[in-house]
């Protein structure tokens, strides 16, 4: 059995690889560079610090003509506008303005920003165009559609009989193929890390480790009020994406939308 | 790993966590040659260290709008001056190891993480004291488990490595060019 561990830095974060597989040096090599190039991609059409990415690119003019773009972000905007009625506006990615005065998220491009929600959003096709000003940020969900992207990527290339354990992890943001033997330490509310197993292939946590006071920040789109917590919310489910935008469900709304949590076939804790 | 064992190991990791010091969790991923080998694939590139002087380190330091803490430079470089460089930035509180690519026009070929360092826990509550340890090698290191490959929850914002990656570019226009 052959492995890689690398890790290279994207997303805003530390993106970690793992592949153990029965194949060449060469194959894991390559199989890992074209992940990593995968999640580059998505790096610069989601990124809201640069000028040239496509969230960029509609918070500037999407109000003004229909905009084009990728298929991978009509995936996240058509997922996030899903959440965002599922969860009657608790999780909305129109919420750069917001992040951006309470100084969660700089205003490097310096554009005059908005505060309209997410039903001013039309999707039709591969084609994007607000009805009102707009201030898209998908940090909530890009990275982990990044990691199921890179995931699934892998998994495809290599024979998944020759497959041990594949796993991929963006900042906490986790995808594992062997999730049912694995375990993943997340830190508790005193900054200690302990030990879990892991209920589903994905799992994504936020905590405020790194924040500042070292709690949990997150905006509310419906009161309009930064909620702080203390504790470490976590969320597993298949996808990685699903996890990484039900943290902030979870932060917001508490055990509220049990639904929601049941369609993604989610689970949370808080610890 | 089994049950027993794994058992035992939380009971250690318990006790250890009473004990006074400093904790710090380090994960290993390729090496230098390997990272070499990854970008560079048979180049033939050799070892090369290169002292600069404090007119270099003070240019670069303006230009880059980012601290140079190491007069050294080391790694590897093939006879058309591509560059391999073993460089050290700082993460929240501890080093973290990295392989910088550069081309020999100056563009950025890879950034390779080789181990990454990170302190958990009520150990790092003050972060002024725990400065003056930074870097010190009588930290105890825990290398994670071969069971436990990750830690979820812990989104640590790669800006250090990306000034690091702007303080190599611009250490290449004032130094590494002209070797």
């Amino acid at each position: 059995m052959n492995q890689i561990k690398r890790c290279q830095p994207f997303l805003g974060t530390f993106v970690d690889i793992y592949i153990e597989a029965e194949t060449s040096d060469e194959k894991l090599i390559e199989v890992s560079n074209e992940a990593y190039s995968i999640i580059a991609d998505i790096h610069r059409k989601m990124s809201f610090h640069e000028a040239s990415s496509e969230v960029s690119r509609l918070n500037e003019s999407a109000y003004r003509e229909p905009i084009k773009v990728s298929q991978d972000f009509t995936q996240v905007l058509n997922f996030s506008i899903e959440l965002s009625i599922l969860t009657d506006g608790i999780f909305d990615i129109c919420i750069a303005n917001e992040l951006m005065e309470s100084g969660l998220l700089p205003n490097h491009n310096n554009y005059k920003h908005h505060s309209n929600r997410y039903e001013n959003i039309e999707i039709e096709d591969d084609t994007v165009f607000f009805k009102k000003p707009l201030s898209l940020d998908v940090g909530g969900v890009a990275k982990g559609y990044a990691v199921d992207k890179a995931f699934e990527y892998i998994v495809n290339k290599l024979d998944s009989a020759n497959v041990s354990q594949i796993s991929i992890n963006a900042g906490g943001d986790i995808r594992y193929f062997d999730w049912e033997n694995s375990w993943v330490y997340i830190p508790n509310q005193n900054k200690n890390l302990k030990p879990y197993q892991l209920l589903r292939p994905g799992l994504a946590t936020s905590s405020g480790y790194y924040s500042p006071g070292n709690n949990l920040q997150v905006f509310s789109p419906v009161t309009g009020k930064q909620v702080e917590a203390k504790e470490t919310i976590s969320v597993f489910a298949d996808k990685c994406m699903h996890a990484d935008a039900l943290t902030k469900v979870v932060a917001l709304s508490g055990g509220k939308y049990r639904c929601v949590f049941d369609k993604y076939n989610a689970l949370y804790m808080k610890n | 790993m089994n049950r027993r064992d794994f058992n035992r190991y939380l009971i250690a990791l318990g006790a250890s966590s009473l004990l006074i010091g400093q904790k710090v969790w380090a994960k290993s991923y390729i090496t230098f040659e390997q990272a070499k080998k990854i970008m560079w694939q048979d180049l033939e590139m050799v070892p090369f260290e290169y002292k600069m002087n404090k007119d270099q380190m003070k240019r670069i330091k303006e230009n880059s709008k980012t601290r140079v803490r190491n007069n050294v430079l080391k790694g590897v470089k093939s006879s058309s001056n591509d560059f391999l460089i073993a460089d050290q930035v700082i993460g929240k509180h501890e080093f973290i190891d990295v392989a910088v690519g550069i081309n020999s026009t100056g563009t950025i070929r890879g950034v390779e993480i080789l181990t990454y360092r990170e302190s958990y826990g009520d150990e790092v509550m003050n972060q002024k004291w725990r400065n003056q340890f930074l870097g010190v090698s009588s930290n105890e290191i825990l290398e994670l488990d071969d069971q436990i490959k990750n830690i979820s929850g812990a989104t640590m914002s790669c800006r250090h490595i990306t000034d690091g990656i702007n303080r190599l570019t611009h250490t290449w226009k004032e130094v590494l060019q002209y070797i």
